[in-house]
């Protein structure tokens, strides 16, 4: 490995631990590595909850069944939503950036890598404590992955659950904390000369939206976990609805930037991707670098749609707010189909993903638009309508730009290829299994199915459509062992991956897979910064030359 | 097109961005004023503004201070034994909120320990962030 | 059923434009799909951005927006027509709602019908455990403006009539209130739509609808009586 000529004035004390041990990669500040441990612990657990998952699946299939105790039951949704927006989505959008926005802006290495390491250590920390509830007598957090008081207060739910809970929410959210204010940091002030704020790739303009959007509303869910341990060492403070409903604008003020956080680092993904396997300029680029920050802007305005329901919040503001989103995601929608309408498209199993995102976040997004209406959310909230609505958005749209990102880049983190078989097999399950599983429930939470029940009653006439939900979730699993099969195949056979397997646009694409220690060096340099794809304008002015 | 302000923004393009958006955001929640929402939610976003104005005046300070663009390709060094110790300390230290006071036992030598890291890190001339 | 109206309306014109944007994204991805792909000899646009296009497409998404804006805060206004001086100007009864007291508690509900006028002769009341199918039936007279107070004695839960279209959460020291009217005689199925522990599933309850007469007769069946699961009738 051919090191940075600077790497001479690196300090510190790395003579006594070997790079490649365990230790190694514990303790190391290189980005791509706390990078890698980040997604690498978001995947692992992407795989646990969605066990947990099927299990809520399996119970459901049919009515009135007790494969699981009510109290397991709510242990398994609550730890499975909990987990999967505190300790996959929201970690590995965040890690995704800590990898790659510094080779996207040609720097050496992130702001503040301890910070950074810091951060993930927090969030590995808080991950396995929270999951540690389910060693507990009592069992784990069962109060769902927004725990509103007085249910979540230690009168309600007793035991060490709900403790361990918020203890390891707490840590994962600090670490997030710092990881998005050194990926923001990075972008902001690491940026190598010649690459202004316009030539940024749209994947480093989304992260810069996600991390503010990190610093201006996490602390709130701080403050919420707060208000929360202090209602349970006192419990009497829930006997006020000053602090119940204060607590609901706390969690919903973190609650719904949240979800944009998990949102648009997976569409700048899908962009790159879009733009790369259309083999052109990503189209639209000033359009959607302004409507990611207007987008980032009203999504800190609209958290009370979330609490239309409780009589104590101005519907109408939120419902403006709410309605007002689509003119932004209207832009980048206009982006994402403007650039494969005018493409010239290669099928690779990344860009299969990336395709697929389109319409299924487009379901999403729509059935957004109804829930963030006051007079269609009194209804679908709180039912299975909201879940289709959210797993549309967060399986259907992010987790497809997850993979998305996962196959595009995974070249260029491990220097392997992985199977392009296999990832259409993963492609294909996947995309039946989720329509599958969360379509129909559209229609159950129209039917007046709640959400976050144990079980349902057979004359309720739930049971068909639950089926075919659970069956659904047969294809998700199938598919994930697709995937967990096609990573195992490339560490086994090491397929050699080039620097650039894809004609890719951004400045990843310049140096080794791997990168080195320091990202670019003499013999791998940074080109020429001339615009947001700088390498498909040297490949354009090869052609030139040829011609 | 070569106004002072123009030029200003140009020179330090990181802090327009995110003092920008907080300005996006303070005008949103001037707009909620409006509309009668109880002052738990205002202060709780005024708050953020807050947040995200220190954020806007960091980038700003250290824009005045740098360059507009990364010059100094300087790396830290490679070694974050003393954070990850740091972490474990205060994970261990957060249990107490679960369990009980006894844990300090492990939170706080695991802390002394990672101080001792830093300031040995430190000594050897390396970077603290 | 107002609510029911009107989430009816919203619903249709929503999921209209909502399936119309789908298809045309469906098909642009459809025609990319065939005529763009390598092998099918497309080449790649040189275009990075249309300025003018996508300015006209702002315009068309602000004015969609603002309809949306206005029409569903409009639906808003209709569904809750404010307090109760709004309501009087409706009809005479409207002035003097039914008011069902309703106190949600951890597994099941608790409905009381203080007396109509100055008498006070005591309350009907009608409760239940919400086990084995032992469900509290909430009893309203048909045509008549009925209001709903809705708090808690524990936990947050919610009051939802699916075939009304509507929920309303019950807080604990909070008291929420909607008002409904129902057109015809008929029972449906209430439940809890708030996550409120072991047994929210179970925690539902019969929304039953009879003649004013019938209710008046009801009402005075059940004054000062022990609380009982199921009217009578």
């Amino acid at each position: 490995m051919t090191l940075a000529p600077d790497a001479a004035r690196s300090t510190g004390a790395s003579r006594s631990v070997r790079p490649r041990s365990w230790l190694g990669w514990a303790i190391s500040t290189d980005h791509k590595r706390i990078g890698l441990l980040t997604m690498g612990t978001a995947v692992v657990l992407l795989f646990l909850m969605g066990i947990l998952a099927l299990l809520m699946r399996s119970q459901l299939a049919q009515p009135e069944q007790q494969v699981f105790s009510p109290d397991l039951y709510n242990q398994l949704f609550s730890i499975h939503g909990s987990g999967m927006i505190y300790m996959v989505m929201t970690p590995f959008a965040i890690g995704l950036g800590v990898y790659l926005v510094p080779l996207q802006v040609g720097a050496p290495a992130i702001a503040m890598p301890r910070t950074t390491l810091f951060g993930y250590w927090l969030y590995a920390l808080g991950a396995v404590l929270m999951l540690t509830g389910f060693a507990m007598p009592t069992g784990a957090h069962a109060d769902g992955w927004f725990s509103y008081p007085p249910m979540a207060s230690s009168v309600y739910t007793p035991g060490n659950g709900t403790p361990l809970w918020i203890v390891g929410v707490f840590a994962a959210t600090v670490g997030s904390l710092g990881m998005g204010w050194a990926v923001l940091w990075t972008a902001l002030r690491k940026r190598a000369r010649g690459m202004t704020m316009l030539r940024l790739p749209i994947f480093t303009w989304s992260m810069i939206a996600s991390t503010l959007m990190v610093i201006g509303a996490f602390p709130s869910l701080l403050a919420a976990l707060t208000l929360l341990a202090i209602g349970r060492v006192e419990p009497s403070v829930f006997d006020s609805n000053v602090w119940n409903i204060g607590y609901q604008h706390l969690f919903w003020f973190y609650g719904h930037p949240v979800v944009y956080v998990m949102f648009f680092p997976y569409l700048g993904a899908v962009g790159e991707v879009l733009a790369v396997f259309s083999r052109r300029r990503f189209f639209g680029y000033k359009g959607t670098v302004i409507s990611l920050l207007v987008f980032a802007a009203l999504s800190m305005s609209v958290w009370g749609h979330h609490m239309f329901a409780t009589g104590q919040a101005t519907n109408d503001y939120y419902s403006l707010t709410s309605i007002a989103l689509l003119v932004p995601a209207g832009i980048e929608y206009f982006a994402l189909v403007g650039t494969v309408l005018g493409g010239q498209l290669v099928f690779t199993t990344p860009m299969l993903f990336a395709l697929a995102f389109i319409p299924q976040f487009l379901i999403g997004g729509l059935s957004g638009i109804m829930v963030g209406t006051p007079v269609i959310d009194y209804h679908v909230t709180d039912s299975y309508f909201v879940v289709a609505h959210l797993h549309y958005v967060l399986f259907a749209g992010s987790a497809f730009g997850l993979f998305a990102a996962v196959y595009f880049w995974w070249p260029k983190v491990t220097g392997f290829l992985l199977d392009e078989r296999l990832g259409r097999v993963h492609f294909v399950l996947l995309v039946i299994g989720t329509n599958l599983t969360f379509l129909p429930m559209f229609w159950l939470g129209q039917f007046g199915m709640p959400r976050r029940v144990a079980t349902y009653p057979e004359w309720a006439g739930f049971g068909a459509l639950n089926l075919v939900s659970s069956i659904g979730a047969a294809f998700l699993a199938a598919g994930m062992i697709a995937f967990a099969m096609n990573i195992q195949v490339s560490f086994r056979r090491r397929p050699k991956a080039p620097a650039d397997p894809w004609q890719g646009h951004s400045l990843e694409w310049a140096t080794a897979s791997p990168p080195p220690r320091y990202n670019f060096t003499p013999h791998l340099p940074l080109p020429p910064i001339t615009s947001n794809a700088p390498l498909l304008d040297a490949r354009t002015r090869q052609g030139q030359g040829r011609a | 097109m070569s106004g002072p302000v123009t030029r200003w923004c140009k020179r330090h393009p990181g802090a327009v961005v995110v003092g920008g958006w907080a300005v996006l955001n303070a005008v949103l929640l001037g707009v909620l004023t409006g509309y009668g929402e109880s002052e738990l939610a205002l202060l709780l976003w005024a708050g953020a503004f807050v947040l995200l104005t220190l954020a806007a005046t960091a980038v700003l300070v250290s824009s005045r201070r740098g360059p507009r663009e990364l010059t100094d390709y300087g790396v830290p060094g490679d070694n974050g034994a003393a954070v990850v110790l740091t972490a474990f300390g205060l994970a261990a230290g957060g249990l107490m909120f679960v369990y009980s006071t006894w844990l300090v036992i492990i939170a706080a030598p695991l802390l002394l320990v990672a101080a001792v890291f830093a300031v040995r890190h430190r000594g050897r001339g390396g970077s603290s962030r | 059923m107002e609510q029911r109206r009107i989430f009816e309306q919203v619903f249709t014109t929503e999921s209209a434009i909502a399936a119309f944007v789908f298809l045309v994204v469906l098909c642009a991805l459809a025609y990319s799909l065939i005529r763009r792909r390598a092998r099918a000899g497309a080449t790649p646009s040189p275009h990075a951005e249309r300025q003018r296009l996508e300015t006209v497409y702002v315009v068309v998404l602000v004015g969609i927006a603002a309809f949306l804006v206005v029409y569903t805060a409009s639906a808003n206004d209709r569904e809750h027509p404010g307090g109760e001086s709004h309501a009087a100007g409706r009809g005479v009864e409207a002035a003097h709602p039914v008011t069902v007291d309703v106190t949600a508690f951890q597994w099941c509900w608790k409905f009381s019908h203080p007396a109509p006028g100055p008498s006070r002769a005591g309350e009907a009341t009608t409760t239940a455990n919400c086990r084995d199918g032992r469900l509290p039936t909430l009893v309203v007279p048909t045509g008549r403006t009925v209001r709903l107070k809705i708090t808690s004695q524990d936990v947050i839960h919610s009051l939802w009539v699916p075939a009304l279209r509507y929920k309303m959460d019950a807080f604990p020291d909070h008291t929420n209130s909607f008002t409904l009217k129902i057109d015809k005689e008929g029972k449906w199925i209430g439940r809890c739509a708030e996550f409120c522990g072991n047994r929210h599933h179970s925690m539902d309850f019969w929304l039953k609808a009879v003649s004013p007469d019938e209710y008046e007769e009801w009402v005075q069946q059940h004054q000062g009586a022990a609380p009982t699961p199921e009217a009578s009738t």
